[in-house]
């Protein structure tokens, strides 16, 4: 199989899941396409790097997340204003629209890190050990900033109402 | 809540995002372009050392520009994907780094449907063409303005923007940026027409409000060239109050309408409904009632505390620049 064969189908397999890791750390869904493909350019420039290191996963975990740090110290991923109203749900989605809603707000009150932490570990599933290497700190960190994070996101009372429902 | 539940939730926020198919052959055909970018750079000094050594091989075997055709369109395939408004928001030219703290006017760049357009940085702008064959772009950039605008705009590249345009060879388009690069080039774009807006909101603002009286401190005609000379300098004026506009264009004064309008404020129309016709004793009046006519778009900035309003034409070539009076613009 050539580069480009393996470089598709990791793709086809990683690209929905990349994108909507992107969009629960914090990006709009455009943004969100916009850095997961550009993260993914980066991967095929280097592809034989990528494919021997340990963990691919981690790997492509990690260069997203850089980029996303990255683009958040630019000027230019601010909000902004739109000539176009993104698509309105559906009435009968409005329950899923409100749920996500209080997710995303859960999730904005965790620092930075503590959401990388959470969204890497219960959507991404990667191990602690993986996460290390993700976010390039010690495994205690890891626990340490998931454990806080689990805190604040108990106390969030949208989420408590929400599980109230499910 | 268990780990199961934070999981569940996450997975039902994410899933509705709607996500797009994974722009595969964009991916591929970026590195194609980057390896052919490479192999340029490489054969180009190839060819300098092989002229160092007296050998002339040169000449213009490695023109990659299509021929045209007798109706001036190139005969090979064209870039579809940068049309489009663009504005600048990141460079290197010659290997420097512009700085991304300039303060006022950002270059743009305009590319119509059959890939012709302008590109206009501060007074000077070029119309262009952009040619490709197969993966690789060029720029044909013929500047119609060469003059210094009458009040300093800041063009952040210095002049150098139409030179770093036609050293490009590569473009990346996402859905929001467009990267061009080339020898020792890379500028990086922002769509302005699918809500791409300004780099940065505190410098350009993004509802530009027109309240007050404005001196005129430049002023275009068409073809780009100045309007406003020195006799007429701080005597050109233009006022917005009560949703109506008037004005002095220098000997005569002027009334109208304005409509703001889009969802940032950008798109601005004049309806001129009354001027005097007095003689002028400096004999020529500036043009301002008729370039009013051409104007589309507003911009805003604030420089130095101070804000500052672009009148556009309906392609982004600078009409007129105008500053406060006595705090017009709400500065």
């Amino acid at each position: 199989m050539g580069r480009d064969d393996e470089f598709s189908d990791f793709v086809a397999a990683r690209w929905a899941r990349l994108v909507r890791t992107a969009v629960l750390v914090g990006c709009s869904a455009q943004e969100a396409e916009d850095l997961v493909q550009s993260t993914l350019e980066r991967c095929l420039r280097k592809w034989a790097q990528v494919r021997r290191a340990d963990d691919v996963d981690a790997y492509v975990h990690r260069m997203l997340l850089n980029g996303f740090r990255s683009s958040r110290r630019r000027h230019w991923t601010r909000e902004r204003p739109t000539a176009e109203v993104p698509a309105l749900p559906s009435t009968d989605l409005l329950d899923d629209v409100d749920s996500t809603d209080a997710v995303m707000r859960a999730l904005e009150r965790l620092t930075p890190d503590q959401r990388a932490a959470v969204v890497l570990r219960y959507y991404a599933h990667l191990s602690e050990a993986q996460m290390a290497t993700v976010l390039d700190v010690a495994a205690g960190t890891v626990k340490s900033r998931l454990s806080r994070a689990l805190r604040t996101l108990a106390d969030d009372p949208h989420l408590r109402e929400l599980r109230g429902t499910q | 809540m268990t780990h199961q539940d934070l999981t569940d939730l996450l997975d039902r926020a994410a899933e509705r995002t709607d996500v797009g198919p994974a722009p595969l052959d964009e991916m591929l055909r970026a590195r194609r372009r980057r390896r052919r970018s490479w192999l340029a750079v490489g054969t180009a000094s190839a060819l300098v050392t092989v002229v160092a050594l007296g050998i002339a091989v040169i000449g213009s075997a490695g023109d990659p520009r299509p021929e045209p055709t007798p109706d001036g369109t190139p005969t090979l395939p064209l870039v579809g994907n940068l049309q489009g408004h663009w504005r600048l928001t990141a460079a290197t030219i010659d290997g420097q780094t512009i700085s991304t703290t300039w303060d006022v006017s950002w270059p743009t760049l305009w590319v119509n449907s059959s890939n012709q357009g302008q590109a206009n940085a501060a007074c000077n702008g070029a119309t262009i063409r952009v040619d490709s064959r197969g993966a690789r772009v060029r720029f044909q950039v013929t500047p119609f303005v060469m003059l210094s605008c009458m009040v300093q705009t800041g063009d952040p590249t210095d002049g150098g923007y139409h030179d770093a345009l036609r050293a490009v060879d590569t473009a990346a388009v996402t859905a929001t940026t467009l990267t061009l690069t080339g020898r020792g080039t890379e500028l990086v774009f922002q769509r302005m027409d699918r809500g791409g807006g300004p780099a940065d909101p505190t410098l350009i603002e993004s509802l530009p409000d027109l309240d007050g009286t404005w001196v005129v401190t430049a002023l275009t005609e068409r073809n780009g060239s100045s309007a406003l000379t020195d006799a007429f300098q701080g005597r050109v004026r233009l006022t917005f109050e009560d949703d109506e506009m008037h004005g002095e264009t220098g000997c005569n004064d002027f009334g109208g309408g304005y409509t703001q309008s889009g969802t940032d404020g950008k798109d601005l129309r004049f309806s001129v409904i009354a001027s005097t016709h007095a003689g002028c004793v400096l004999g020529r009046d500036a043009p301002l009632i008729r370039r009013l006519g051409d104007v589309r778009h507003v911009t805003s900035y604030v420089r130095n505390g101070e804000r500052l309003l672009q009148l556009h034409a309906s392609n982004w070539m600078i009409a007129a620049v105008l500053t406060p009076v006595d705090g017009a613009g709400g500065s």
